[in-house]
């Protein structure tokens, strides 16, 4: 049995669209598991619901082989930080990371050696005293996961923690969290809807969609291998295409022919979905290549993504910086991609 | 001097043009009448501040001062414990409960309350709904009710009980839910979230409550003069009474006056402490 168990959650606010759909999910102790989804997914529904904030419809939780359904939120011994940190605004920094303590009841020596020793796990251990307004957002988040982990609970929820924060501070403080959950080991849940953070982060990614779970798998297991097309569009840049198996491992393009493709032998024959990458395309020295016309070229810097079509297929083909230079809308590029690096998603209705 | 610094004067000079209205009619209704009455309460009828010895001194007007005082802290404290309930569920379940709620503090608060105290004494009268239920379960002849400080005491608190929910209202309104919900997570009964959190969050909504309610109190004039006790009066009640009946208007402006510094000092009191601006919400 897992450490945390979800079974069939389900969650409707009275409407015939459920919230939550059917979602069963095992989590391991220890685990970083992040909830990846866009907005009105579910993904913080069923985060809440683990909380005890929300009640499913039906389905139930065990968290460490025990059925927590019926116990209040004050009881399960979970942290929550939050996307606008819910910090106790009348309270100091110290007195808002005792708080769990002092519910608790432990003795007032212990809260002030716990407190101390969590304020310096997130370097704010000269911000004791200070009220929280005066605070920037990366400190206060850092005061909420501090107040969230003292206790020690049992799982430690992050409900889009660094969703207010602006981009550097963000990066910075992913790789705080990590290195927390690395030095306390708390089995964390992590939602946001910024699959970059999902990647660097998490030990496994669950992307939620329309209240059900597409997939559950590590970052680069789901990065490469995409079980469904909302996956394979909605975990970092790809292009998903319709094509043909006619069998004998041939691959089509409507309108464009065969292409490079190397299939799983259990591939079925008929209408598919295949994935390929923007990044794995590189262009091709040969003249007998699939031709590729430009149409846009958006540059990031240290890359440039081409859009364009091959044939009539829309594509796009990211390239180094280097590689893409003197390219000019309208220009006709000869493409290839390794074999490999066609993923087939599955069969096309 | 850069243009950036100099154009800051003219929309100060708009300013005043827009409120020149409004001064110079604060200055001939307010100012000047209030200068007048502060001018009465030590010439009336000869110069000097005998009056307001008499009015500091007299047991009397002391007695008066003292009633008054003591009714307007019953009416806040019984407002507040009416309305921070009546306020949390409007502010915190919200919709169509909160809304009915809300609606009927409104109204409450948008009848005159010259129709709303002459209501109390239909209800409180001597053959009253209360007094006819009291002699049904067996309270014959049932207690006085009307005219006396118990009936202006429920009056006042009624008419001032919308201005206490508003004020707790729009401080509670403020309160993030998932302040709470994390007060909860980390482990604190709904009670316990209570007193720590949600209390303490509220409390200025209670300060500025009871300061407006006592205030407005201790000034109210209609409602403790139409059912109030002729031998408890209220200050407002004997200034009228000074002057309509003994017309003793130098005794009568330096009650006046005793009552503008009491306000005023509250006031300022709430204005050190917490800042004027906050007063509404």
């Amino acid at each position: 049995m897992s450490y945390l168990s979800l079974q069939n959650l389900r969650k409707d606010y009275g409407g015939k669209i459920f919230a939550v759909d059917d979602v069963s999910l095992a989590i391991e102790k220890g685990e970083f598991v992040t909830f990846l989804g866009p907005s009105g997914s579910g993904k913080t529904t069923t985060l809440m619901m683990i909380a005890g904030f929300e009640q499913p419809t039906s389905g139930h939780i065990a968290l460490a082989g025990r059925a927590i359904d019926p116990v209040p939120p004050h009881k399960r011994n979970i942290g929550v930080v939050f996307q606008n940190y819910a910090l106790f605004p009348h309270m100091s920094v110290a007195r808002n990371v005792g708080f769990p303590l002092r519910m608790r009841g432990v003795p007032k020596a212990e809260i002030a050696a716990r407190v101390a020793r969590l304020l310096a796990i997130v370097e704010l251990g000269a911000f004791a005293d200070a009220e929280p307004r005066r605070l920037s957002g990366g400190q206060q988040q850092r005061v909420a996961l501090a107040r969230a982990l003292v206790f020690e609970p049992d799982v430690l929820l992050l409900d889009e923690p660094l969703g207010a924060l602006d981009k550097n501070l963000r990066e910075q403080m992913q790789i705080e969290i990590r290195r927390i959950h690395r030095e306390l080991g708390v089995t964390t849940i992590y939602v946001t809807h910024d699959q970059t953070e999902a990647m660097t982060m998490s030990d496994r990614i669950v992307v939620f969609n329309g209240g059900k779970v597409e997939q559950v798998d590590a970052p680069l297991a789901l990065y490469r291998r995409p079980n469904t097309p909302f996956v394979a569009g909605f975990v970092g840049d790809n292009n998903v295409l319709d094509a043909t198996h006619a069998g004998g491992g041939r691959i089509e393009l409507p309108g464009v022919g065969p292409i490079a493709a190397a299939l799983p032998s259990d591939c079925p024959t008929g209408p598919l979905k295949i994935a390929l990458r923007p990044e794995s395309i590189r262009l091709a020295a040969g003249s007998d290549a699939p031709a590729f016309t430009v149409q846009g070229i958006v540059n990031y810097g240290d890359s440039v993504v081409l859009v364009g079509a091959l044939g009539t297929v829309p594509l796009k083909i990211r390239l180094p910086a280097v590689a893409a230079s003197n390219l000019t809308v309208g220009q006709i590029l000869r493409i290839e991609w390794s074999p490999d690096a066609v993923h087939v998603i599955g069969t096309a209705r | 001097m850069t243009p950036t610094k100099s154009t800051p004067h003219r929309p100060d000079r708009l300013a005043l043009i827009l409120l020149a209205p409004l001064l110079v009619f604060l200055v001939v209704f307010f100012l000047v009448p209030l200068g007048e009455v502060m001018w009465m309460s030590i010439t009336e009828p000869s110069f000097g501040f005998g009056h307001y010895g008499k009015v500091l001194l007299d047991p009397h007007y002391r007695r008066v001062v003292l009633d008054t005082l003591g009714t307007s802290l019953m009416v806040t404290t019984v407002c507040v414990l009416l309305a921070y309930p009546l306020a949390y569920v409007t502010a915190q379940i919200g919709g169509t409960i909160g809304a009915v709620l809300l609606m009927l503090v409104a109204m409450s608060f948008w009848t005159s309350f010259l129709v709303r105290t002459y209501a109390w004494m239909i209800i409180l009268g001597n053959r009253g709904p209360v007094s006819e239920l009291l002699k049904a379960t067996g309270w014959d002849p049932p207690p006085l009710m009307l005219f006396t400080r118990f009936s202006s005491t429920v009056a006042l608190t009624h008419i001032l009980l919308p201005i206490m929910v508003m004020a707790l209202y729009a401080v509670m309104r403020k309160i993030d839910l998932n302040i709470m919900k994390a007060a909860a997570s980390l482990g604190a009964t709904p009670f316990s979230a209570f007193r720590n959190i949600y209390f303490p969050l509220s409390a200025p909504g209670i300060v500025s409550g009871s300061t407006i309610v006592f205030v407005l109190c201790i000034g109210f004039y209609v409602t403790p003069v139409l059912i109030g006790s002729p031998r408890e009066q209220m200050i407002s009640g004997m200034i009228g009474a000074q002057i309509e009946e003994f017309l003793a208007f130098g005794e009568a402006s330096a009650m006046a006056m005793v009552l503008l510094v009491v306000t005023v000092a509250i006031l300022a009191v709430y204005h050190r402490f917490f800042g004027l601006d906050k007063l509404w919400g």
